[in-house]
């Protein structure tokens, strides 16, 4: 697969915290997603892969260009902030006639797809819109300029339920049109559920991982036991409850481990992706 | 189309909101041409410091009162200041010094037709300035302000891009500008006998091609030096918001 972002070495202190060193590398035709606790360092993660916030160390390559030497790269990658400054002023018309110049590959058609779909008022000003609606226009501005690589920070946080599930259905469908990819920090599990191919996890600057939705999903699971359980610690246990529920981190050898000392099991089950999530989180 | 013409597009987008600004701009130009026409009689003849100071802040700092508050410079975290819409141009794939170049004009916009306007109503209103000076010695002392109002106002769009202030850091900014302001309003007359307005008008009248000459190079290393610092300065901060 065709890298689109390489990231080596990158490195951010500020004040007292430190981002990174990170290594991590995006694919085209992927969804990243970046989770992580409030202040597990994903924003400026995102920011530092918009030349947004300048790296102490390391390299940043989009499309094999050095972020730091060329400004090129930015017509091909789409970033929405979590917040957008200066524009409150600016209607959505002023916003589209603002950036559509910019991007060689603006998609007209499907900006005004969009805007219909989730019924934004083009005519209203930003600073006037509600939050959902500001975010929903931003990520409609993102979209349509139709880039390899569209950087999401916590795309849905403001965002009515049925909007959500509609992004969900457009960013499935945005990633088909092309080869493209798309990096998303959020905190939303349905984010995560729907879109992820890969998860990389964040916690005090430090990437813990990258991983890939499905291998995580069966990497955890959760046992009920008949008898309570009499052995202290059993290979893979990361959490036990009563001594008749057992969670585990390596299948594979809880397993085995249960097997060849006839453990009676009653029931067993994959974890939800936002109980592993938390569960690497808390470093198990 | 070039980048002129990129930058000064890109400016609509501010200025199209800078409408009101603009009005109240030329609402302030009234009592500030009033002070200023009425006063240079008496000041010709002694040079009150009051005038100076004035003369000063018409050309220093009273364009850029006028902006929206949305445009102004401001504080966005703490301690990153910076003006707002400049950041958000920062995420777009415009080339820097599109950016930098429509900041400017911007200020410009605001900044040159008030300090003309304010120029011109002092000749057309006071006789006493006429007879000190002849039409192209005018020119000339217009040109020594005009030119010091780009000087001094690059400051402002440069400063645009933002910057990390600190408490400190500001205190020091204020005291140095307080200074150097005040060190000028007192040695020009100490060393010149005359006021810092009255010195130019001495300049025009004595040397006009020369000090025209002199301010206009100022003004434009001015804005060539404060560009080339704001881009520079760009490609260095950490924006944050």
């Amino acid at each position: 697969m065709k890298l689109c972002t390489q990231i080596e070495r990158v490195e951010k202190t500020v004040d007292d915290f430190t981002v990174g060193p990170i290594d991590l590398d995006i694919e085209l035709g992927t969804i990243t997603s970046l989770i992580g606790n409030n202040g597990a360092g994903k924003s400026t993660l995102i920011k530092m892969m918009m030349n947004l916030v300048k790296p102490d160390n390391g390299l940043l390559l989009h499309f094999g260009t050095n972020i730091k030497t060329s400004e090129h790269w930015k017509q091909d990658v789409a970033y929405q902030p979590q917040s957008v400054l200066g524009c409150d002023l600016l209607t959505g018309n002023h916003l589209r006639d603002l950036m559509a110049p910019w991007y060689k590959n603006w998609d007209q058609e499907m900006f005004m797809n969009l805007v219909r779909i989730f019924e934004i008022d083009l005519n209203k000003r930003f600073g006037k819109m509600s939050k959902g609606m500001q975010q929903k226009l931003n990520i409609v501005l993102a979209l349509s300029k139709n880039t390899k690589l569209l950087i999401l920070d916590e795309p849905t946080a403001n965002m009515d339920i049925p909007s959500k599930q509609k992004l969900m259905n457009i960013l499935v469908g945005w990633m088909e049109r092309d080869e493209r990819a798309i990096v998303i920090a959020t905190h939303q599990v349905d984010d995560i559920k729907k879109l992820a191919d890969y998860i990389v996890i964040m916690n005090e600057g430090k990437v813990l991982g990258k991983y890939e939705k499905e291998e995580l999903v069966y990497r955890y699971k959760r046992y009920w036991f008949e008898d309570g359980l009499e052995i202290e610690k059993i290979p893979g246990e990361i959490d036990r409850l009563n001594d008749r529920l057992l969670i585990s981190n390596n299948v594979d050898q809880t397993d085995t481990f249960l097997k060849k000392n006839e453990i009676k099991i009653m029931q067993s089950e994959v974890l939800e992706v936002e109980e592993i999530i938390t569960y690497m989180l808390m470093g198990r | 189309m070039n980048r002129w013409q990129q930058a000064f597009r890109l400016s609509k987008f501010e200025l199209i909101h800078s409408k009101k600004s603009i009005l109240f701009l030329l609402f302030l130009l009234a009592p500030y041409s009033f002070f200023l026409t009425m006063s240079i009689g008496s000041y010709l003849e002694e040079h009150f410091m009051l005038y100076d100071i004035f003369f000063l802040l018409t050309f220093g700092v009273a364009a850029i009162w006028a902006k929206p508050k949305e445009y102004q410079y401001q504080k966005l975290s703490d301690n990153m200041w910076a003006q707002p819409f400049t950041v958000f141009l920062n995420q777009l794939p415009i080339p820097r010094e599109i950016v930098v170049r429509s900041r400017f004009i911007i200020y410009f916009i605001y900044s040159l037709p008030f300090h003309l306007a304010v120029l011109v109503i002092m000749y057309s209103f006071a006789p006493e300035l006429r007879q000190t000076l002849p039409p192209l010695e005018f020119i000339a002392f217009s040109l020594i302000w005009l030119s010091f109002g780009i000087c001094y106002g690059s400051v402002y769009p440069a400063s645009d891009s933002g910057d990390k202030v600190t408490n400190v850091k500001m205190a020091f900014y204020a005291v140095v500008l307080l200074g150097s302001f005040s060190l000028i309003l007192f040695a020009v007359p100490y060393l010149s006998s005359y006021g810092l307005v009255g010195l130019t008008i001495v300049l025009a009248s004595k040397w006009p091609i020369v000090s025209s000459l002199i301010s206009v190079i100022a003004a434009g290393a001015s804005v060539e030096f404060w560009m080339r610092y704001m881009k520079k300065h760009m490609n260095k901060l950490d924006y944050f918001q």
